[in-house]
């Protein structure tokens, strides 16, 4: 087809939002903002992960004192649960700060949502339109707002769930609960697997990673 | 004794047998080293797997009257579940797919096994009774190597189909559980290691030879 050609087809105008081609150079505006964003989630969720495996340690750590020094103890006993041994403070104090730099994590994401959201405003504001282009390849940055509120939701959740776990652990009745709680910090329940696609698939639209 | 012409004196079915059966060894021998790395990686698979249903279990038998972050968290149990489930899903996977080497060499082993009764077949009246139980000082009769054959065969889909017969049934509590499958696992691999270490010390001088 020659240059000819495709200047008569380019008369037909798509009522379609097309994908916006972009040179080379430094991005600017909404996407380099987008772009930022998605970064500093991704970094963000890096630490959380860190974070949590630490407190893998930790919690295993509580779990073993516990079967070690209460469970078995009153195994053999056969008596009443004995008295919770001291070396659990430390370590549940521990978790509890760990949860706390956790918490800063989640306000973090949560300021990086409010500014995604504030984009959102910002371009509805300024083109009085409610439907905006696609920024990258496929999303609009009203899609990008909403992954990145769904993301900041599933660890919000997750935050105020190990934030309660915390102050269980050290009690745990029995063998299967604490086994169960430690799982329940490993598993990241309330993390789903659609957190961690969205995360990859904001990663592959703002062309950090390539599909 | 030259080693070389130690079978000048054999019987056309009888080269033919030793020939197939060098081939089957050499082949057999040539696998051990990656056979042995697989099932360690098996191993710690099985551990992994193990690991995950004893966290299953231990989830299925939290009581959860009285069990307060259960009251706070009313969907945990489910979400906990879904989440082992799939990762349990995901090492089965990837066991299934590290098992696969052991089908391969069985369908080796009992394609070699059926070779030979034909060429028994074929060529029976070049086979006697004594050219077939007689063998040297350094290399074993050929029922011997047949044997070796025949129990590779049988070790090999023995072990295979056990292992996909566990595989299946994971959630089956009169079949396994997290305590037993270790053991379960392993069953028959020592045999079948040392029966391949014993035929490569075997037939060392055998597969050097020239048919």
């Amino acid at each position: 087809m020659t240059s000819q050609d495709n200047s008569l087809l380019s008369c037909v105008d798509s009522p379609v939002t097309q994908i916006r081609k972009h040179s080379a150079g430094n991005l600017t505006g909404d996407l380099r903002k987008v772009k930022d964003l998605a970064a500093d989630i991704h970094n963000l969720i890096l630490k959380w992960a860190s974070l949590n495996s630490r407190g893998v340690d930790i919690i295993t750590r509580i779990a073993n004192m516990k079967i070690e020094k209460v469970f078995n103890v009153q195994e053999v006993s056969g008596g009443p649960q004995p008295a919770l041994p001291l070396e659990l403070n430390p370590l549940c104090d521990l978790l509890l700060d760990l949860v706390g730099d956790m918490k800063k994590i989640v306000e973090k994401l949560e300021s990086k949502t409010k500014l995604a959201e504030s984009l959102v405003s910002l371009k509805v504001f300024n083109t009085s339109t409610t439907v905006s282009d696609v920024l990258f390849q496929t999303m609009s940055l009203e899609d990008i707002a909403e992954t990145v509120r769904e993301i900041c939701t599933d660890y919000q959740q997750e935050v105020s769930f190990k934030a309660e776990l915390c102050k269980y652990v050290g009690h745990a009745a029995s063998r299967d609960v604490i086994m169960f709680y430690t799982s329940c910090w490993v598993h990241q329940p309330y993390v789903s697997t659609r957190t961690c696609d969205l995360l990859q698939a904001l990663l592959i639209e703002t062309g950090h990673v390539q599909s | 004794m030259d080693m070389v012409n130690s079978f000048d004196g054999d019987t056309k079915g009888a080269s033919a047998l030793k020939r197939l059966m060098q081939k089957y060894f050499k082949k057999l021998i040539s696998g051990l080293v990656g056979l042995e790395k697989c099932e360690a990686m098996c191993k710690t698979s099985v551990a992994s797997l193990s690991n995950l249903l004893e966290q299953l279990e231990s989830l299925l038998q939290v009581d959860t009257r009285g069990e307060m972050l259960t009251c706070q968290f009313p969907d945990l149990l489910s979400r906990m579940q879904v989440k082992i489930s799939s990762e349990i899903d995901v090492k089965v996977g990837y066991i299934l797919d590290q098992i696969e080497v052991l089908k391969e060499q069985h369908h080796l082993a009992y394609k070699v096994k059926w070779d030979v009764l034909n060429l028994c077949k074929k060529y029976k009246a070049d086979l006697s009774h004594s050219l077939l139980t007689t063998g040297q000082p350094t290399v074993p009769p050929l029922s011997v190597m047949f044997s070796w054959i025949d129990d590779t065969e049988r070790l090999f889909r023995e072990i295979y189909c056990s292992r996909q017969f566990f595989l299946e049934n994971l959630m089956d509590k009169s079949v396994l559980n997290s305590g037993n499958l270790k053991d379960l696992w392993l069953e028959g691999v020592p045999s079948l290691i040392n029966l391949i270490k014993d035929c490569e010390e075997q037939t060392k001088y055998f597969l050097e030879e020239k048919i």
